[in-house]
């Protein structure tokens, strides 16, 4: 029962450091599009919009949870723990209309599901980073 | 509807309409003043629903979930304080409950978006149920006024319950026994009942009046007492006055008879008649004159406090003479009150009629002779000397004549005394006939002798004898005795004349007989002067 509490310092003590972890968003070689802005890849990522701006629908892929990977994702992008974004999306179970992104079992398997699906968008740190893939967002560029 | 007139009925209804009065002016007050804090907090409650509901309504318009907006507007509008709601997104979204009223001032909550601070996503309105509310301070008003009311009508009949025990019933008990005494019956006049020990003020009201009737039974005990007294002096007095055989009446001070009793009137009054012919006393008693002198003189002297004086007078067709007591009065009482107002007169008077007549004839019979009625010796000899002064300090004459009849004796003897005294009789008139002025004395001097006497300014020898003569003549007409008897006689005269002849009466009356009897030595039926003027 300690666990949750626990797990919430260790968190905390990880956050000072995940800053350092450095995130590019990455879509399919063959997607139309080359770039997007912070704003776009929330929007995507949120369930506000289920397409790209161009048009072309849009699946977006979660890093497991137990990585810890996915929470410094989350905080980098909209400043929220997984948690929050768990209840964010808890919330929206029962309306029906948006989607959460389908979770992938490693950044292997995620790397694997954007190289097969045209509509996939994704994130991996920049040091897994393959040419299988193409950065449409860097978060150091803000 | 009539009120009672009752204290306990009308202090209590007075409390109890004050209190309605009050209750409802405070509610109306309190009712407004509650309205617009209602106002207030249901502004800020629906402001804090509103933002309850920001952050699911900022979801659903980041979302652009119809679905969740639908959820969200449903969720406000159930709720009673909200009128309605509308949550607007971007783009085309806008949803809103039903039969929204626009024209209402709405709270709008803008919808941040949710994962960057600085970008909005929408907007929500709520709009507060003013109606609502109005109501539910309505019905609180309601109740509160009915609590008032109930509270009003509770303590007015308890007000009622101790005006009725405290205050009424005693002052009801004070009345009633209040009610049974009479002032004009003293034996009414007992103590009031009072409770044993009440010491508030009906208890002292009850005593204070106890002590003030107990004080007024007194005096009016005692007044009634004097006032019967009184009366029965009254009656006393009444009656004397009444049937007192005096005619009393009084005067006031222009001399106007203010009261009289019934035989003043029987006295005053002509016979028949019920009034008195005038109330002015001195008119009444026609010597008008003489009488007010005397009223004023009693006035006007303070150590004469009665005068009595006899008046004739003459009521209708009788004479009377009254005897009349007149009294200042001088009533202590009315000098206190009006200074010298002590100006009333009492009269009383005595009819003193038949005495006066009696003394009137048993003067007349002293004085005259009562066979020829002329002034017998005595009488005569004073009003002669008398009338001797009066001629002497007047420079007037006194005529006297000495007559003695002739032949009287033959009468007297032939015919008796009676025949001798209608020859007196018959000649006495004949004298009276002659000397009828009224200082004329014709006197009875003796038996067959007489004297007459007058009094004259101017003395006429020739008139003197003139008369005297004539004298003669007339006595020697014949007289009758009887129906066929007649008898003849003659006189004598000497005649004197004061002061020539003298100016003592006994000298005069010497010498007029002197004259009288040289005549008679010289042969009857002549006429004698003592000296030839």
């Amino acid at each position: 029962m300690k666990n949750p509490l626990l797990l919430m310092i260790g968190l905390a003590l990880f956050n000072l450091d995940a800053v350092s972890t450095e995130f590019v968003v990455v879509v399919n070689k063959d997607n139309a599009i080359n770039s997007l802005s912070k704003r776009e890849v929330i929007d995507i990522y949120m369930g506000r919009y289920l397409t790209f701006p161009d048009g072309e629908m849009a699946q977006p892929l979660d890093l497991p949870s137990e990585s810890l990977l996915k929470n410094d994702f989350y905080l980098q992008l909209v400043n929220k723990n997984e948690q929050k974004i768990n209840a964010y999306w808890a919330r929206l179970l029962f309306s029906g209309r948006a989607k959460p992104p389908i979770s992938a079992i490693s950044i292997e398997d995620a790397l694997k599901k954007l190289d097969s699906s045209p509509y996939s968008i994704g994130y991996i740190p920049v040091n897994q980073l393959t040419d299988a893939v193409k950065v449409v967002y860097r978060f150091n560029e803000n | 509807m009539k009120i009672s007139q009752n204290l306990y009925v009308r202090v209590p209804l007075a409390i109890a309409l004050v209190a309605v009065l009050v209750a409802l002016l405070s509610s109306t007050l309190s009712y407004y003043i509650g309205l617009q804090e209602k106002k207030d907090t249901n502004y800020l409650l629906v402001k804090q629903l509103a933002q309850t509901m920001a952050k699911t309504a900022t979801i659903s318009a980041y979302l652009n979930d119809g679905e969740l907006g639908q959820e969200i507007i449903s969720g406000l509008f159930s709720n009673d304080l909200v009128q309605g709601a509308r949550l607007d997104g971007e783009g085309e979204m806008s949803i809103s409950s039903d039969g929204l009223n626009e024209q209402q001032d709405g709270i709008v909550i803008p919808l941040i978006h949710p994962f960057i601070d600085d970008a909005v996503v929408g907007t929500l309105t709520v709009y507060p149920d003013d109606k609502y509310i109005e109501q539910q301070a309505q019905t609180s008003l309601k109740k509160e006024v009915a609590l008032i009311l109930i509270q009003s009508i509770i303590i007015a009949f308890f007000v009622s319950l101790v005006v009725h025990r405290w205050l009424t019933r005693p002052i009801q008990k004070l009345t009633d026994s209040f009610a049974t005494i009479n002032p004009s019956v003293p034996k009414t006049m007992r103590m009031l009942l009072v409770k044993q020990g009440e010491k508030n003020e009906i208890g002292k009201l009850t005593q204070g009046i106890n002590s003030l009737m107990h004080e007024l039974h007194l005096t009016i005990s005692n007044e009634r007492a004097l006032r019967e007294k009184t009366q029965e002096l009254e009656s006393k007095f009444r009656l004397i006055f009444e049937q007192a055989s005096a005619g009393i009446c009084l005067l006031n001070e222009k001399n106007i008879i203010t009261t009289f009793n019934p035989a003043f009137l029987q006295y005053l009054s002509v016979a028949g008649q019920t009034d008195l012919a005038s109330l002015h006393f001195p008119t009444l008693l026609n010597d008008v004159d003489k009488l007010e002198k005397l009223l004023l003189s009693i006035r006007a002297d303070k150590n004469r406090p009665q005068v009595t004086l006899d008046i004739e007078c003459r009521i209708g067709n009788k004479t009377l003479w009254l005897h009349c007591l007149f009294a200042k009065l001088t009533e202590q009482r009315s000098n206190e009150r009006s200074g010298d107002q002590g100006n009333l007169v009492e009269v009383i008077i005595h009819d003193v009629t038949e005495r006066a007549e009696r003394e009137f004839q048993t003067r007349f019979e002293a004085d005259h002779d009562p066979l020829t009625h002329l002034l017998n010796r005595r009488s005569g000899d004073k009003k002669l000397d008398n009338a001797l002064l009066y001629c002497l300090e007047n420079q007037q004459n006194l005529v006297l004549m000495m007559i003695d009849l002739d032949k009287f004796k033959p009468v007297n003897d032939t015919y008796g005394h009676e025949a001798g005294d209608k020859v007196l009789i018959a000649t006495a008139k004949r004298l009276k006939a002659h000397f009828n002025l009224a200082t004329d004395l014709c006197i009875r001097w003796g038996g067959d002798e007489f004297i007459v006497a007058r009094q004259l300014m101017n003395v006429d020898q020739e008139l003197i004898l003139e008369q005297a003569n004539n004298i003669i003549a007339e006595i020697e007409q014949s007289i009758y005795i009887s129906k066929d008897t007649q008898c003849h006689i003659g006189a004598s005269i000497g005649i004197v004349v004061a002061p020539k002849d003298g100016k003592v009466l006994d000298e005069l009356l010497v010498k007029a007989d002197d004259m009288m009897y040289q005549v008679k030595a010289s042969g009857r039926g002549q006429v004698a002067f003592y000296q030839k003027l």
